[in-house]
């Protein structure tokens, strides 16, 4: 390759008592991809999402962004990162603006004028008037949407997605995509665990299945059709 | 992004929690009535001093112009034997006596602790000293088992209380809730975060208690015209600190404990058991066992038996009093001695006995007291008792000290009397004005302060070492799962 | 059904650390204080005894003196140890534990045992009393918070519902299985409660324990009751636990004495010095305030030289200075009983002011029950403090009687009383109210459990169906 990948694992390990969750997990995601990580439940999907955001320390191994490693610089790398898991928890109290705020503020240590955070929410696809309602009343999706925003806010051109789409309806899911589409044309490195073959063909570049920790294929996604994906996908699972 | 703005947002985040409102508005409302419950309780002491200081002063003058006008040779009005005040037998067992009155110290609103069992004036009088602190005030026994509702109160017990259940889920709630994971794919330290989450709801309590501290000086009419009432304000403003800092530093070690927030408050709240009650019963037992209240029933009974045999032996006891007193014998030139010496010299006897008896059960007390004072290190509740109690002073120490000034005054009562009773001199305008008076002398705050420090100082590192224990775990516990 | 939902909750308790850690803490907490107590109350009592004895000896023993010496001389009444009082203090420690009864005076009761203990003790002292007032409902609270909240975060309830349990059988399972783990903890303590008082009090303590032992059992019963409703009517198990707990700072910590402090605060009683400077006023002009000592002693005087048709009192056909005496005793009395009464009527107010914040918290009620039953309460103390006051007019009758029938015309200060006089009087006895009585004074406190039991029952029975969600 000729430049260093922005999300990049490095032979990443890790055991919890006699179970592998991660076995020397290699993979590259340079801007502009978005990389789909498909498994069964406990296949270790979660486990290497989160090396990146240092909520697991691997065992061996190490996860880097920007070719930074996370283990050394945990709270440096967190600077360029998104993180939008299933369900974004807000809190409840605060408007999206104030939870915008809130994370934003976090994020980049300066605060933002208010006019900006609301023009991200609604580049996120919010209205206005959501905007200021409290996200204690909001859907699965107008979470995520705030999610996006959040990365927005920050800039953030490496996203980690876990599950983001699971659990939303077909009109929300297309919408999340959508915006997933945005952020990829901006340059963002993404990695996305999912189960929905159907979006990672569609939305994906490459696509790489895994299981017990391992990875067990890896192929880009215009060369392979719907069906034949399945029907790899499903073949590895019988292994 | 500084701790400040972190604290802003939390506080955003709080101010819209119903259980903050609902904790504000009660401990403020409780507060308040135990501060005015500590004024009026102050109020009706101060009513009673002032009644019997106007009527000393009433007294006195009548009998001060009575004694001038026999002193010029007055004889148109018969005054009984027991009224007369020229005799210094008589106004020494009381007639017209001064009281010897232990105000109430000028933070006393903001607590009423002992004062309630403990009598704050007495009348001056040669008699036996036993006989004294018996004006205890009139109040049902039914009330003063609940115990009283006051400022100290509220801070010791339901302060942490406040601490506790606005932090305990400060950290378990925003993982239980899944906001951590979010907040913690941010670039900042999480134990800055936490720490500051922490720290908004803690100060929230803090400043509740100072300002209802502040709120309850001026209501209750404390003069702030001492620069020493400043001082002590200031302290009990500090012991608010470092007991709050303790109950911080406890909640922030169960916080980075990484426990659910329902066993966060479980484990918080065996901590204020623990606290409060438990390590309190022990010391309380441990004294109680140890150094029992001397009885004042086998005091009594003692004393009787010994004015018994004393009245029995009369003349033996006159004798020996007469040996001691020489002054005496010039005087009395045969006839059947003075009834007011021989009664002295029967009081005199009966207190020789008697003394060791005193002498012990005082000793008693002082090492109750002092066991109970060195039990208190057992718990920072009872550090901060103490020292509330003592910056308002409603506890044993001033109590003591006032004991100790009365048992001097006392003696000096004595002396003048005595003096005069076994010299025969009858008393004169002069000696009238002479008459020794009792002013309690109230001790500095800078010797206060000698005696609150080593337990603010043992809190304050208890504190510090509780945060800095759950500083290195809020670090594990940012741990999103 | 219930026997097995009681099963499993009782097994799940009894297998769970936490109950095992905080019944140990309760159980030591219980057994300490009751052995402390009981030693502390052991000694006391054989000081009182030893004591009232000695003094009743003074008595007797005084050698031939004038009988109003005598009565100046007079006795202390020292007030006995109730068999429970080792269980509940109640008002003992603020009342006082002696009076001294004398000629002329009826005084107030001295040596409250709260003035010589130190503030830290009246903190941090915990009777048996004070453990089951609040230590046991806290420990109630902790085990059941979570008996439906938990089920229902855990997922376990909407098992329980799908098989048809019926919401109510479910929380009378659970309130005996519960309620068998705190008898774990509980039948112990009182098994060594009862072998204490047996020592030392045998048949009586023994009822006036078992009433104790069933009001308790209402007062946890209560907590029991309502910490499954809360538990039941939760979002989760962290909501229940902090109403719960806020419910029971309330009743322990709170409310009792906002209670007190009302209380006075509705019948207020004078401070010491004014009630003085008032029974001072009345003892010098009467009641009524226009009778001074010298018009009624010439008063007294021309109506029995009239009625003897005598000029002068050495002709009376009785000692005239022992009879004045008496009179003036009597007129002293009058003056008490005026006095006392309203003062302890004011005091009756404050309690039944105080009893009505039983409303708003249990444990008011639960507290007078529990000292009425041990024995401590005020009413018990006042019956003594009668009784000793009666004896003290008994004892001055006696001997200005004496003065009056015996003495020489004139003579009334001369003439000298012996022990036949002494012994006339008989020993001072009390005999404390029986049980029966005593809870029948106790009617509207019975009534306040009685009710809280009943709402709540009541409240648990109109709940029909449960959320499992």
């Amino acid at each position: 390759m000729a430049y260093s990948p922005l999300l990049e694992a490095r032979g990443l390990t890790k055991r919890y008592g006699d179970t592998v969750a991660l076995d020397a997990l290699d993979l590259g995601v340079n801007s502009g991809e978005v990389y789909c990580l498909l498994g069964a439940n406990g296949a270790g999907k979660s486990t290497a999402i989160n090396c990146f955001l240092d909520f697991v320390r691997p065992d061996t191994g190490s996860a880097l962004i920007g070719g930074s490693v996370v283990a050394d610089d945990p709270i440096g790398t967190k600077q360029r990162l998104a993180y939008i898991p299933e369900t974004v928890m807000l809190y409840g109290n605060l408007s999206a603006v104030e939870n915008l705020e809130y994370f934003a503020t976090l994020a980049t240590g300066t605060r933002p004028a208010r006019p900006d955070l609301l023009k991200h929410l609604i580049t996120a696809g919010l209205t206005e008037v959501q905007a200021d309602q409290r996200v204690g009343g909001f859907s699965k999706g107008m979470r995520q949407k705030v999610g996006i925003a959040i990365a927005l806010a920050k800039g953030a051109d490496v996203l980690l997605l876990d599950e983001p789409t699971s659990g939303l309806d077909p009109k929300a899911s297309n919408e999340f995509h959508g915006l997933l589409g945005m952020l990829r044309a901006h340059g963002a490195a993404v990695l996305m665990a999912t189960h929905d073959l159907f979006r990672a063909k569609e939305s994906g570049t490459r696509v790489g299945i895994m299981k017990r920790g391992r990875k067990v294929a890896e192929l880009r996604t215009d060369e392979i059709g719907h069906a034949d994906l399945e029907q790899l996908y499903l073949q590895h699972m019988h292994d | 992004m500084s701790f400040l703005t972190m604290l802003r947002f939390e506080w955003r985040v709080l101010r819209r929690e119903r259980l903050l409102w609902v904790a504000v508005v009660f401990f403020g409302a409780l507060g308040l009535y135990a501060a005015s419950s500590g004024a009026r309780f102050t109020a009706q002491q101060r009513l009673t001093i002032a009644e019997l200081e106007q009527a000393h002063a009433q007294r006195r003058d009548s009998l001060g112009q009575l004694l001038g006008r026999l002193h010029a040779g007055d004889t148109s009005r018969r005054v009984s034997a027991f009224a007369d005040p020229r005799s210094p037998a008589v106004v020494g067992r009381g007639l017209g006596a001064p009281y010897t009155i232990l105000p109430p110290a000028a933070l006393a609103p903001l607590a009423i602790g002992q004062r309630d069992v403990q009598p704050f004036w007495a009348q001056a009088s040669t008699r036996t000293k036993q006989t004294f602190f018996v004006n205890d005030e009139i109040e049902n026994p039914a009330v003063l088992v609940s115990g009283r509702l006051d400022l100290a109160f509220v801070i010791l017990v339901v302060y942490p209380l406040i601490i506790l259940a606005l932090t305990f889920d400060a950290v378990a709630g925003e993982r239980e809730r899944g906001t951590l994971a979010i907040v913690l794919a941010q670039p900042v330290d999480p134990r800055r975060v936490l720490g500051a989450k922490l720290a908004a709801r803690a100060l929230l309590a803090l400043a509740l208690a100072l300002g209802l501290t502040f709120v309850a000086v001026l209501l209750t009419g404390v003069s702030l015209g001492d620069p020493d009432t400043w001082l002590r304000l200031a302290l009990w403003c500090a012991v608010i600190v470092v007991y709050g800092a303790f109950w911080f530093g406890i909640s922030m070690a169960v916080n980075a404990a990484r426990m659910s927030a329902a066993a966060s408050a479980v484990s918080l709240l065996a901590a204020w058991l623990g606290v409060v009650v438990v390590l309190p019963a022990v010391a309380a037992a441990v004294v109680t066992v140890t150094h029992p209240s001397p009885s004042r029933i086998a005091l009594t009974t003692r004393l009787r038996e010994a004015t018994d045999a004393a009245s029995a032996k009369r003349e033996d006891a006159m004798a020996s009093f007469l040996l001691d007193h020489p002054a005496y014998i010039a005087d009395a030139s045969g006839g059947a001695p003075d009834p007011n010496v021989v009664s002295m010299a029967l009081q005199d006897a009966a207190e020789r006995v008697m003394a060791p008896e005193y002498a012990a059960f005082d000793a008693a007390l002082d090492a109750q007291r002092d066991a109970a004072a060195s039990f208190r290190f057992l718990s920072p509740a009872l550090v901060t008792q103490a020292a509330l109690l003592d910056l308002a002073g409603a506890g044993e120490a001033r109590f003591r000290a006032y004991e100790r000034q009365f048992d001097t005054y006392h003696a000096e009562w004595r002396d003048f009397f005595f003096s005069r009773t076994l010299s025969r001199r009858s008393l004169s305008p002069t000696d009238w004005d002479a008459i020794p008076m009792f002013r309690f002398a109230e001790e500095s705050a800078s010797a206060l302060w000698r005696r609150l420090a080593p337990g603010l100082g043992m809190t304050l590192l208890l504190a510090m070492a509780l945060a800095a224990l759950g500083r290195r775990g809020l670090t594990a516990a940012a741990q999103a799962r | 059904m219930i026997a097995t939902i009681a099963a499993k909750e009782f097994r799940e308790l009894v297998r769970d650390g936490r109950f095992r850690w905080a019944a140990v803490v309760v159980g030591s907490l219980l057994i300490v204080a009751a052995l402390a107590g009981w030693t502390a109350w052991r000694t006391q009592a054989q000081t009182r005894d030893a004591a009232q004895s000695t003094m009743q000896a003074m008595w007797f023993n005084q050698p031939a003196k004038n009988p109003h010496s005598a009565a100046h001389y007079g006795l202390w009444a020292f007030k006995p140890q109730m068999p429970l009082g080792f269980i509940d203090r109640g008002v003992d420690p603020y009342t006082g534990t002696a009076s001294w009864l004398e000629a002329h005076r009826q005084n107030e009761f001295r040596f409250r045992p709260a003035m010589d203990a130190t503030a830290a003790q009246r903190f941090g002292e915990w009777t048996t009393a004070g453990v089951l007032q609040l230590l046991v409902p806290l420990l109630i609270i902790l085990l059941a918070h979570g008996a439906f909240a938990g089920e229902r975060e855990r997922g376990t309830l909407r098992q329980l519902a799908s098989l048809g349990v019926p919401a109510r059988t479910l929380l009378i399972g659970k309130a005996v299985g519960i309620g068998g783990a705190m008898g774990l903890l509980l039948v112990p303590v009182a098994a060594v409660g009862a072998a204490l008082v047996m020592r030392d009090s045998g048949a009586d303590g023994l009822f006036r324990l078992f009433a104790l032992g069933g009001v308790y059992f209402a007062y946890f019963t209560l907590f029991l009751v309502l910490t499954l409703f809360v538990s039941a009517r939760a979002a989760s198990a962290r909501g229940a636990l902090i109403v719960l707990l806020s419910l029971w700072a309330w009743n322990g910590l709170v409310a009792p004495r906002l209670a007190a402090d009302m209380a006075r605060g509705v019948a207020p009683t004078p401070t010491a010095r004014a009630f003085s400077a008032d029974v001072q006023r009345s003892l010098a002009n009467g009641v009524d305030g226009h009778s001074p000592a010298s018009t009624r002693n010439r008063l007294l005087q021309d109506s029995l030289l009239a009625a003897h048709g005598v000029s002068h009192v050495d002709s009376l056909p009785f000692n005239y200075s022992g009879y004045s005496m008496q009179r003036g005793e009597e007129h002293a009395n009058g003056v008490f009983d005026h006095h006392f009464g309203e003062l302890w009527a004011q005091y009756a107010a404050q309690d039944r002011a105080q009893l009505a914040g039983a409303v708003v918290a249990p444990l008011v009620a639960v507290r007078q029950l529990s000292m009425a039953i041990a024995g401590t309460d005020f009413a018990q103390h006042r019956a003594f403090a009668d009784a000793a006051e009666s004896y003290r007019r008994l004892l001055n009758k006696a001997m200005n009687d004496a003065i009056a029938d015996h003495a020489a015309p004139g003579q009334g200060f001369s003439y000298l009383g012996d022990s036949t006089l002494w012994a006339g009087v008989g020993p001072f006895e009390y005999e404390a109210p029986g049980l029966g009585r005593v809870l029948v004074a106790q009617a509207p406190s019975l009534l306040f459990v009685t009710a809280w039991l009943f709402a709540l029952v009541v409240t648990v029975r109109r709940e029909r169906r449960l959320s499992v969600l």
